[in-house]
């Protein structure tokens, strides 16, 4: 008996180990895909099989976030240099490598602050951004005041931020963002976010809306020459699809329902809440890729012409019914027009409906 | 036959009833207590078993505390005297184990299990097979762990045939016949009985991940096990060494597995022990070592459970509340425990009137998808309430699940500060109130909420802040009972960003380094990223108490990342504003907001006497109270006049502000602070100054 009893206790420690290593129940192990540390592919693999990705470089996604200083940016530094509404503000701009300065002078007091990323493709605007400290390490986010306008083809406020600066030593750099805002404007225009303990990894951020973002890492695909693939976008559900691009562009149970209103300027720029809505969306199986290909620029993808409205409404029966001007051509100056925002910039309403001044923003 | 105990088994008999009934006092006069398991459970949870008794007699809570102070002193008595009939020695340290771990809800399945051995130990007999099935019976009526008590009661019925071999009658056979029938009808036929009498064994697959229920963790609570490894190494050593069965050396090992599997079982487990081993001693040891053990164990016993209990507690008797009341707000509806430990404190009557849990700690009747209600609580601490792409191909963000179970409430242990930190950025919940073992946040927008969050935050600015004071009330909003709670109140307060309220709650005590760290690397903070300058004042004890911190903290603990990251953060800032800097002050203004003290020596010499004064009362700064930096910086600011340029006089004025501020002297901090503008209004502080001031006169 006694020399059963080490063995006994052996067992016991044993089934003790297995107890503690063992993961409990239902804790999902998986996480943000964008903080995955593993099984990404190089980028740039892609286009040696995939003619999608030669052209993808020129889309806005691939475009939206750039370090600071980059030299697509010089010209716009420069700009920035000379916009006279920067030194009135005692703004000064200084390139640090990838970074850039900003320091603004009061008298003999001066605040400043550096800033590492510019977000945007410059479509429709560019807006720089600094990356700070919190007191436990996790990374915040300085918005600067100033960004670029295409329509303007200068700097302006921006969108979001007060016309006149209010009190505090950031109000004429921009305004602060905490962790999880930061986390989520970087979210958006990277491909690749690795987060360690709230702190951003910023070294290993992945810029722009690449291959990956959509596909997913694959590292695996790039490995076995393309043998494993890739199932979602030619399995998955309609909503599911329209999913994948509100990650960013907004689901639409993210809104308040009170807001969905066709009057409501503020939900144009979030184009899954419209399309939701749209007698479109709502009687077809049409998704965001009816009309786009992401693997194209807007320029030179079709999505404007009146070829993606004809798929349906070809007047051809009752049901798919022409328009009843009588017009056949740009159906979106009508049903899908742009409409300004609170700054120099446009966003097309992806509610498709017929408009009156009352029921449109 | 009961032998009559010494006066050192007396001893550990009163120490070890004074424990249970210090258990209950301790949970139940602040913060109620389920004697039996509530009817309703949560929100989210399948069709379960409720203990019957629970559904037809609702206590009220001064009902529930003295039927569980009567319970409890049943259970402690007839455990002494159980385990003293037996004149086994080696017992009463089990006893003072069991003792300790106690739960105050698991008095009634300790009652059935005494009396399952009570009736066990009796001659066998057709009576004895029928008195043990009634245990079992009235276990399922008023427990919910009577999954227990069936395993005893079979264990028992099953061994007695065995002992029999071939010559059971069948009239013998009828109570385990009619028991396993009765068993098998009720899984069957009642919704929920299978799962709840697997519960004792059902956890150790279905539990939770350690943040959302520590006490089902092996391990979990760390020193109460190791306790218990102790209490009962003790007794089995001693049974490796003597003529015990083979039997009891099982159950002895098998209690002990269970017992370190789960906090939760622990004392139960040890019942188990206690009660199932052999009626006779077979030690035998003399008397001298046999009390000197004895003695050790009462004394260590007594420590812990006075430690428990708490001083002040058993010197003022009826103590002050001590825990935030949830009942007393106009809040109501759903809540999410993030620790579902917790679960039986909401589910006394009187919470169970106006809050229901979305998920408490019925694992036998978490539906399959539990992943879902975890997820959702993950994304919860970490704010993450937009739709996210994981990796396994599901969608992470809280919003839907948060419209769709509409929470009133949220519930977070105050010591997860990390958590705490990240939910006060949410823009879905303001905190409401705080106490030593919870945070409770509202869900903002619910109107319910509204009042006691204006409340809320009215008390934390103050507090921060000591302005309007004759409108100040903690009442029922920041509660703390003992020291050990006003350190949790402060780290929550901390994470809060209200670093001056934590300084004031923790008494300004330096023998916690963490927090006084993280207080102090708040305000460093706090002022360099709001100033083109960092404080010597708030920098340089910051870098030395997180220094000092990180010292003692494990290496890679997420307490110590977070503290190394802060600073390193804080210093970074630092690097970019000493470019700035005159080059004659460089060196010695970074060698003091780097935490250099040799480098300030060397350069201190150049110095002028007054100046030198100043610098040295920064350097000796960490180990002043507020009040003796307030009274050294008065002393030291009519010398530095002339002798500092207007800008330098300005900044230490700004630090008299700050200091008085910290020590909560506003008729020093608010001149202080107006001084400092007027003598350089462009200094590098103003932001930071105009917003104290502000913030003082509100």
């Amino acid at each position: 008996m006694k020399s059963f009893i080490p063995v006994l206790f052996a067992i016991l420690l044993a089934a003790c180990s297995w107890i503690l290593v063992r993961a409990p129940y239902a804790t999902s192990t998986s996480q943000d895909r964008l903080q995955l540390s593993t099984g990404w592919a190089d980028e740039s693999s892609c286009i040696q099989c995939h003619t999608e990705a030669k052209t993808f470089s020129k889309t806005g996604h691939a475009r939206t976030m750039h370090t600071a200083g980059h030299s697509d940016l010089q010209p716009l530094i420069q700009l920035m240099r000379e916009t006279p509404a920067f030194s009135q503000d005692g703004l000064s701009i200084e390139s640090r490598g990838s970074d850039l300065r900003v320091q603004r002078r009061d008298g003999e007091s001066f605040n400043d602050v550096t800033l590492n990323w510019c977000l945007g493709s410059g479509d429709h605007a560019r807006t720089w951004i600094g990356t700070l400290h919190d007191s436990d390490g996790t990374t915040n986010l300085l918005e600067f005041r100033w960004t670029w306008y295409r329509e303007l083809q200068e700097f302006g406020v921006t969108p979001g931020q007060p016309d006149e600066p209010g009190q505090g030593y950031y109000s004429h750099l921009g305004v602060l963002f905490d962790h999880p805002k930061a986390r989520r404007c970087l979210g958006c225009h990277s491909t690749r976010l690795p987060i360690d303990a709230g702190q951003i990894q910023e070294h290993q951020i992945q810029a722009g809306v690449n291959c990956q973002r959509c596909h997913g890492p694959r590292q695996s695909h790039v490995a076995s020459d393309g043998e494993i693939r890739e199932q979602f976008w030619s399995s998955a559900s309609r909503d599911e699809q329209v999913a994948r691009c509100a990650e960013c562009h907004r689901h639409p149970d993210e809104q308040d329902p009170r807001t969905v209103r066709r009057d409501n300027p503020d939900i144009v720029r979030f184009q899954p809440i419209g399309l939701a809505q749209s007698a479109c969306f709502q009687k077809s199986q049409m998704t965001c890729t009816t009309c786009h290909d992401p693997h194209r620029s807007l320029a030179e993808q079709q999505s404007k012409s009146i070829g993606q409205c004809l798929q349906c409404h070809d007047g051809a029966t009752a049901d798919r019914p022409g328009c009843g001007l009588g017009k056949t051509e740009d159906c979106l100056s009508c049903h899908m027009p742009k409409v300004k925002m609170d700054r120099p910039v446009h966003f097309t309403d992806h509610w498709i409906r017929v408009r009156d001044e009352a029921n449109s923003p | 036959m009961m032998r009559r105990p010494p006066a050192i088994d007396v001893g550990v008999a009163l120490i070890s009833v004074c424990l249970i009934l210090g258990k209950l006092a301790q949970s139940s006069f602040h913060s109620g207590l389920a004697l039996l398991p509530p009817p309703v459970t949560g929100l989210l949870e399948q069709p379960a078993w409720h203990v019957p008794l629970s559904e037809v007699l609702e206590l009220t809570p001064g009902s529930a505390i003295a039927l569980s102070i009567a319970f409890g002193a049943i259970v402690s008595t007839m455990l002494i005297r159980t385990a003293l009939s037996r004149e086994s020695w080696e017992q009463l340290p089990i006893i003072a184990g069991f003792s300790l771990l106690l739960h105050p809800a698991e008095i009634l399945c300790g009652l059935c299990l005494i009396l399952v051995t009570r009736v066990r130990e009796a001659p066998d007999s057709i009576f004895r097979s029928w008195k043990l099935v009634g245990v079992a019976i009235l276990a399922s009526l008023i427990t919910l762990e009577f999954g227990l008590i069936f395993a005893l009661v079979l264990t028992t019925i099953l061994s007695a045939f065995k002992e029999q071999g071939s010559g059971v009658s069948l009239r013998q056979a009828v109570p385990a016949i009619a028991f396993l029938a009765l068993m098998c009808g009720a899984i069957v036929f009642l919704p929920g009985f299978g799962p709840a009498l697997a519960r004792p064994v059902s956890w150790i697959w279905l539990r939770p991940p350690e943040e959302m229920a520590a006490s089902l963790t092996p391990f979990g609570g760390a020193i109460s096990n190791w306790i218990l490894v102790l209490f009962v190494a003790i007794p089995l050593g001693i049974a490796s060494r003597s003529d015990y069965s083979r039997r009891h050396v099982f159950i002895g090992l098998g209690t002990v597995w269970f017992a370190l599997l789960s906090e939760r079982y622990a004392a139960t487990a040890l019942s188990i022990l206690l009660l199932s081993s052999p009626v006779q001693a077979p030690t035998k040891l003399n008397s001298q070592s046999m009390n000197r053990l004895m003695i050790a164990g009462v004394v260590f016993a007594a420590l812990f459970g006075l430690h428990s209990v708490g001083w002040t507690t058993i010197l003022a008797g009826q103590p002050a509340p001590r825990f935030v009341d949830p009942t007393r707000w106009d809040s109501q509806g759903a809540v999410v425990l993030l620790n579902l430990d917790r679960a039986e404190e909401w589910q006394t009557p009187a919470y169970r009137k106006k809050f229901s849990l979305l998920e408490d700690d019925r694992w036998d009747a978490w539906p399959g998808n539990m992943h879902e209600f975890y997820s959702f609580c993950d994304d919860l601490r970490a704010v993450r309430d937009n739709r996210y792409l994981r990796s396994d191909g599901t969608w992470g963000g809280y919003l839907p699940e948060l419209k769709r179970w509409s929470p009133a409430l949220l519930v977070i242990e105050s010591r997860e500060v990390e958590s705490i930190r990240q939910l006060s950025l949410s823009p879905d919940w303001r905190v409401m109130g705080i106490d030593g073992g919870q945070t409770i946040f509202g869900r903002v927008g619910d109107p319910r909420n509204a009042s006691q969050m204006r409340h809320a935050l009215e008390c934390l600015m103050t507090l921060e802040w000591p302005a309007r004071l004759d409108q100040f009330s903690l009442d029922n909003t920041l509660m703390s009972g003992n020291s050990e709670d006003d350190l949790a109140v402060a780290g929550a307060l901390c994470s809060l960003r209200f670093p001056y309220a934590a300084l004031r709650f923790s008494r300004y005590d330096k023998s916690h380094p963490t927090l006084r760290a993280r207080c102090l690397l708040e305000l460093a903070h706090r002022v360099a990223s709001h100033s083109s300058a960092g404080s010597l004042l708030d920098q340089y004890r910051a870098v030395l108490a997180v220094r000092h911190a990180l010292s003692v903290l494990p290496r890679n603990s997420s307490e110590s990342t977070s503290l190394k990251r802060g600073l390193e953060g804080v210093l970074k800032r630092t690097k970019e504003q000493s470019e700035k800097s005159p080059e004659n002050e460089r060196v010695l203004v970074t060698a003091v907001l780097t935490g250099d003290s040799k480098t300030v020596q060397n350069e201190l010499k150049q110095l002028n006497s007054p100046v030198q004064d100043f610098y040295h009362l920064i350097l000796r700064s960490p180990d002043l109270s507020p009040e003796q930096l307030v009274a050294e910086f008065e002393n030291v600011i009519p010398r530095l006049e002339g002798n500092l340029p207007s800008r330098g006089l300005s900044e230490v004025q700004f630090y008299l502000g700050c200091a008085a501020l910290e020590a909560g002297q506003l008729e020093t901090a608010i001149p202080a602070f107006v001084k400092s503008a007027e003598t350089d209004p462009d200094s590098p502080f103003r932001e930071i100054r105009q917003l104290y001031l502000q913030q003082l006169r509100r």
